[in-house]
């Protein structure tokens, strides 16, 4: 499965536990990548966010019409938020290679407003509003149309 | 292989005779209550007017230590001998006249009370499980909980008026031929009893010689048709020179070189097919 | 009647307890990567433990001896040792990856931080290895696991292209974007996930704490050969409902909850409550057969008094090393380690390790005097012999597979 490939966070403390095998299936990669391996990068973090902007989108339609728990929605929030930030900070991180057209910066801040909108969720969530959340699930809809065509424009 | 062979093989190792390797060692001991005591780590032998008898089994890391060699063993050995109080060379033994029954598991004739070989569940009972609520009873042990003191299975080793050797020690012997040749190594004993008894003492009656590669515990020299194909293929192929020799056709065991002294030039081979 | 009633129980039970965590995470990732093209995997799996529990329910039946006694005695003490090493870590860390699903489970359900669950679930397994009867728990807990037929009720409601899922299933067709070289890591994955080395501890030492012998062998045989199909099929369900649902929405499954978004994508509410309930029963059922056969393991190789057929004082060895990996599991998950990582890296390693416990059990199972007249026959033998040289190929390829697709994130 498509982890999100930050070298930091939790997935340093799996390889403190599960050792050198999982920091190799950490995918890290170096700061300065050539131009395919950035391309690559910036797909699997499009990847992380199409994916975890989908699950929250559709909990939130979910939730709307009361077809799911709110601590259920809760508790992925969480994991969303924190994968889809971990993802943007080590995409971002990179440095561009030269002649990368500033796709980097675009696909940067569109992960951004990813997880703004994220943000948006968990607060919309707690504070019970529920006539927001088909609005903030059509919102993560176009951007992660947007992201989904990003990504078609780079492979 | 004729079946002239493979008849007079199956007489060399005899009906009712087992192999100590396979049949008895690593195997489970069970009390007379059906309750699980220890493994066999080793087997005692001791020498009987020119026999070699199973004497006792060992158990515990005293026995086990050399068996697993190299480092890890050595130093299981001494840890264990350190916390126990015991000699390194005296492992935790029970005498082999308590033998009921040797089968899947090899049964004894007395509660695991009396059998003074559970140091360890003896400290884990009493240190910590007993520390713990709802630990329950054990319906078997005295009210007072303390080992019945007249029980003392474990003769000790300085009634024994000649040496005791380990089994371990001649598994992986070198073997000589009368002529000086060296041959491959003892992989097995096969013992019979040294009467028609039910409970009389085994004694060895042979020496299984061969290569000690992969194979040798998984038994397909003692049942030679037994499956599945492929492991039976794999196994033959990688022990075709196994072969047979009667413990009269034994001269001397030179225990602490681990070298064992024929009277003979060959030996048999050992139906295998 | 009541014979009757006893053998639906333990076909019940048997259905309800072949999920666990490594089989909801694995089935549901795959499915919303893979579709159903693994599905074959899944099906070879099955079959392979039904012939190896099989195996050892028909060795501990008419011998009395389970799967680590057999392992030594046909090994040898250093091999059994290496052996004995290697299954416990691969064992032990499905007991951490259990413990962690159980806690996801109730996170799932209240929102609460897993991590503070940790402590609460690994002291309540304790107790029930402690104090709980054996039949209990293997009833209890496999008949709540029944819950996740849920997710075959919810394939239904979704009523996917059946065509289209069948077509994906039998035509192995690999998606477009994937390599294969992730594709055979997932297999072996999923294959390790299916065919785990603990069933066999659990199931055979099963046998000596429920007293079988050999007039209990056609009821073993009904469980297995009735119970585990259908529960295969519940690891296929959980894949389908993914493939129909989660596939198409571009969603990878990294948490318990994506595990579960299909069910209430199809059922609401209720479905979702139900597939928490049969997560939480499938993982803590699965974390006490974990530790216990951590206990069993050790026990049996060194020949220690073991099993829950007697009371604790009489066997305090293996309630010792019971406690002992329960302190342990406690202490990885608390490192904030993510449960589902773990769950990832315990299927591949079930893969390394399954020759290790497999070729004994084979040998043995054919050993006259072992088996008498139940050893194996013809089918049996042929089926062990293919199902060894898989298991052989699998263990293999696992590590360097794991290493050369980053576990599946290239």
């Amino acid at each position: 499965m498509r982890r999100s490939a930050a070298c930091f966070g939790r997935t340093s403390t799996v390889a403190v536990v599960l050792g050198a095998v999982v920091a190799l299936g950490a995918g890290c990669v170096p700061a300065s990548p050539d131009a395919n391996t950035y391309r690559d990068a910036a797909s699997q973090s499009i990847g992380t966010a199409v994916s975890e902007l989908a699950t929250i989108e559709e909990m939130l339609r979910l939730l709307a019409s009361d077809d799911i728990m709110r601590p259920a929605v809760v508790t992925q929030l969480r994991y969303s938020e924190d994968g889809l930030e971990k993802s943007t900070q080590w995409f971002t991180g990179l440095n561009p290679p030269t002649g990368s057209d500033g796709f980097g910066k675009r696909v940067g801040t569109l992960l951004q407003r990813g997880g703004n909108l994220l943000t948006e969720a968990r607060i919309a969530v707690h504070r019970g509003q529920v006539d927001r959340y088909t609005r903030i699930a059509d919102d993560l809809k176009t951007l992660g149309d947007h992201l989904d065509k990003v990504e078609g424009r780079l492979s | 292989m004729s079946r002239a062979t493979s008849a007079s093989s199956r007489r060399q190792q005899g009906e009712g005779s087992l192999d100590a390797q396979l049949n008895l060692l690593d195997r489970q001991l069970i009390d007379s209550h059906g309750r699980l005591v220890a493994k066999i780590d080793d087997v005692e032998l001791h020498e009987v007017q020119g026999d070699l008898v199973v004497s006792g089994f060992l158990t515990g890391p005293g026995a086990l230590g050399p068996r697993i060699g190299g480092a890890p063993g050595a130093i299981t050995t001494a840890a264990w001998a350190r916390l126990a109080g015991r000699d390194p060379e005296d492992p935790k033994r029970i005498d082999a006249a308590h033998v009921t029954k040797i089968a899947t598991a090899i049964h004894l004739d007395v509660p695991r009370e009396r059998l003074r070989v559970t140091g360890f569940e003896v400290w884990a009972r009493e240190r910590i499980v007993t520390a713990l609520p709802g630990c329950g009873d054990d319906p078997d042990l005295a009210p007072s909980g303390d080992i019945d003191p007249e029980a003392d299975v474990d003769p000790g080793r300085d009634d024994a008026p000649t040496p005791r050797h380990r089994l371990d020690r001649l598994l992986g012997s070198g073997v000589r031929f009368a002529d000086g040749r060296d041959g491959e190594q003892v992989i097995d004993a096969t013992l019979a009893r040294v009467s028609a008894h039910p409970r009389a003492a085994l004694r060895v009656e042979g020496l299984v010689i061969g290569r000690r590669r992969p194979g040798t515990l998984f038994g397909y020299h003692r049942h030679p048709r037994q499956g599945p194909w492929l492991i039976r293929v794999i196994v033959h192929a990688m022990h075709r020179t196994t072969s047979y020799v009667d413990w009269a056709d034994v001269d001397r065991i030179d225990w602490d070189a681990r070298v064992v002294h024929l009277n003979v030039d060959e030996c048999r081979p050992l139906a295998t097919r | 009647m009541k014979k009757y009633l006893g053998v639906a129980l333990g076909i019940l039970t048997a259905i309800g307890g072949f999920v666990d965590i490594g089989d909801l995470v694995t089935n549901a990732a795959v499915g919303a990567r893979f579709g159903l093209s693994l599905a074959w995997v899944v099906v070879v799996g099955v079959i392979g433990i039904i012939v190896f529990a099989e195996m050892s329910g028909r060795v501990v039946a008419v011998s009395g001896r389970a799967t680590f006694d057999i392992v030594r005695e046909r090994l040898g003490p250093r091999m059994g040792l290496v052996n004995l090493f290697g299954s416990m870590a691969v064992t032990l860390l499905t007991f951490v990856a259990e413990i962690g699903g159980v806690a996801l489970s109730l996170e799932l359900a209240t929102s609460v931080w897993e991590y503070l669950w940790v402590p609460v679930v690994v002291a309540v397994v304790w107790i029930v290895l402690w104090r709980v009867k054996f039949a209990l728990i293997e009833n209890a807990f496999g008949l709540l696991g029944l819950a996740l037929v849920v997710f075959a009720v919810a394939l239904w409601q979704l009523q996917p292209d059946w065509g289209h899922l069948w077509h994906q299933a039998a035509g192995v067709e690999k998606p477009h974007a994937e390599e294969w070289s992730t594709y055979a890591y997932f297999a072996v994955a999923l294959f390790g996930a299916a065919m785990t080395p603990y069933e066999v501890f659990f199931f055979s030492s099963g046998g000596v704490e429920e007293e079988w012998d050999a007039a209990s062998i056609p009821i073993m045989r009904a469980n297995v050969f009735i119970g585990f199909p259908l529960g295969g099929l519940l690891s296929l369900s959980i894949a389908a409902v993914a493939t129909a649902t989660l596939l198409p929405a571009g969603i990878d499954v990294q948490t318990l909850g994506q595990v579960g978004l299909p069910v209430a994508m199809a059922l609401g509410k209720l479905g979702l409550a139900v597939a928490i309930l049969g997560f939480f029963a499938a993982t803590f059922g699965a974390a006490a057969e974990t530790g216990l056969s951590v206990g069993y393991s050790i026990s049996q190789y060194f020949g220690w008094q073991w099993g829950k057929y007697v009371t604790p004082v009489q066997a305090a060895r293996f309630h010792l090393v019971v406690l002992l990996s329960c302190v342990l599991a406690a202490m990885v998950l608390l490192t904030t380690i993510d449960p589902v990582l773990v769950t990832e890296a315990s299927v591949v390693f079930s893969s390394v390790a399954l020759p290790l416990t497999y070729l004994p059990i084979l040998m043995v199972a054919n050993d006259p005097g072992y088996m008498g007249e139940h050893r194996n026959r013809g089918l049996s033998n042929a089926l062990g012999t293919v199902y060894l040289v898989l298991v052989v190929v699998a263990s293999v390829a696992a590590l360097p597979l794991m290493v050369w697709t980053k576990m599946g994130t290239s």
